[in-house]
């Protein structure tokens, strides 16, 4: 469940986004409907630029493990933003293990 | 550098503008200020600075890997929107009008 | 694809082609890059188009002018960039590159002609 993520130390807001559009599938947490919309819409596009810089890495270097992208962390000053698959999740620095956070969302998404 | 005023009278132009290593706007002429605020600016001074390290990264890359030569190092960026585009090199940019623009004439302008 | 010829037929064109929003394929080549180097174009393409479809989504959602409020704006939907290298340069309008000579080519006539005649694409990244 998309849900249980929020029991997670440190996540304010988790969500699932169709892969095709970037709407919002499920948004769990403090988050109005049109920061939801935002938040996916940009999960969506990020995942995308990021998985054609994996692309073109694996290309530069010819060395294995790098592609298909599986996610991407954008760290700010308070707050991350963490993205695998179609699952993005919002998490306080000061709280949150990262590396929880991203297990999980890859748990999640294996799953869905 | 290059005079942003003499840069905001360009046929079509509605704005120049100066930015830093990060993108922050540092100062900016904007001849209508209907189709362009300095916030908006502000984010295409980041979205230059973005795409001029992405494209940094690529020449880089493809250069390193290939006989293809003559892009490295990067020096400016266009982002061509429906209407308008915005022209960048270092750490000036433009904001022009599709239907009037002389994208060569910006970019040489550009120049200093 | 007759305008990856015609942006051929420009001064100082060096290569032009086209790329799919998905997966590193292309259709269209012309010009003196390897087998390689074109799959790589069409890949760094791809990729920028995706960078900047997250901009112009940003530019969207965040700009002021940019609000359908105001009018909307006129930097969205993106419809291509180019990439200033020291001589060479790459244009992208739509899922169309074209790869020009500064000293050479003029990137008004290039561009002016791939706006011209992609003014309609679809643009869709899916």
């Amino acid at each position: 469940m998309l849900k249980q993520l929020l029991d997670l130390k440190g996540v304010e807001a988790v969500a699932h986004f169709r892969e095709e559009s970037g709407e919002p599938w499920q948004v769990h947490g403090e988050l109005s409907d049109t920061d939801a919309r935002r938040l996916t819409r940009l999960a969506l596009d990020f995942k995308r630029m990021t998985q054609g810089h994996a692309d073109q890495l694996a290309l530069f270097v010819h060395q294995p493990g790098w592609t298909p992208a599986n996610g991407w962390i954008v760290h700010g000053d308070q707050r991350t933003v963490c993205g695998m698959s179609s699952m993005v999740a919002v998490v306080d620095n000061a709280e949150a293990n990262l590396t929880e956070v991203m297990k999980a969302l890859a748990q999640e998404s294996f799953y869905t | 550098m290059s005079d942003l005023k003499t840069l905001s009278s360009m046929p079509g132009t509605v704005a120049a503008f100066q930015f830093d290593e990060e993108g922050r706007l540092e100062d900016a002429v904007i001849t209508d200020d209907v189709v362009i605020d300095r916030d908006t600016l502000d984010l295409l001074g980041h979205l230059c600075v973005a795409n001029m390290a992405i494209g940094a990264m690529q020449a880089r890359g493809w250069e390193g890997m290939s006989d293809v030569k003559g892009f490295y190092p990067i020096q400016g960026f266009t982002f061509v929107g429906l209407d308008w585009s915005a022209v960048s090199r270092g750490r000036q940019g433009v904001v022009l009008s599709n239907d009037q623009a002389d994208f060569d004439a910006a970019y040489k302008a550009l120049a200093g | 694809m007759s305008l990856v010829n015609d942006l051929m037929g420009q001064p100082g064109v060096v290569a032009a082609g086209d790329f799919a929003y998905r997966g590193d394929q292309y259709y269209h080549h012309k010009g003196d890059l390897s087998a390689a180097d074109t799959r790589l174009i069409s890949s760094l393409c791809r990729s920028n188009a995706a960078a900047m479809r997250m901009e112009g989504d940003m530019l969207a959602m965040f700009s002021r002018v940019c609000q359908p409020g105001a009018g909307g704006c006129g930097f969205v939907p993106t419809k291509g960039w180019v990439m200033h290298g020291k001589s060479r340069s790459v244009c992208v309008i739509s899922n169309v590159y074209c790869v020009i000579d500064n000293e050479r080519g003029s990137l008004g006539n290039v561009l002016g002609m791939m706006r011209n005649r992609l003014a309609d694409a679809p643009d869709s990244l899916n």
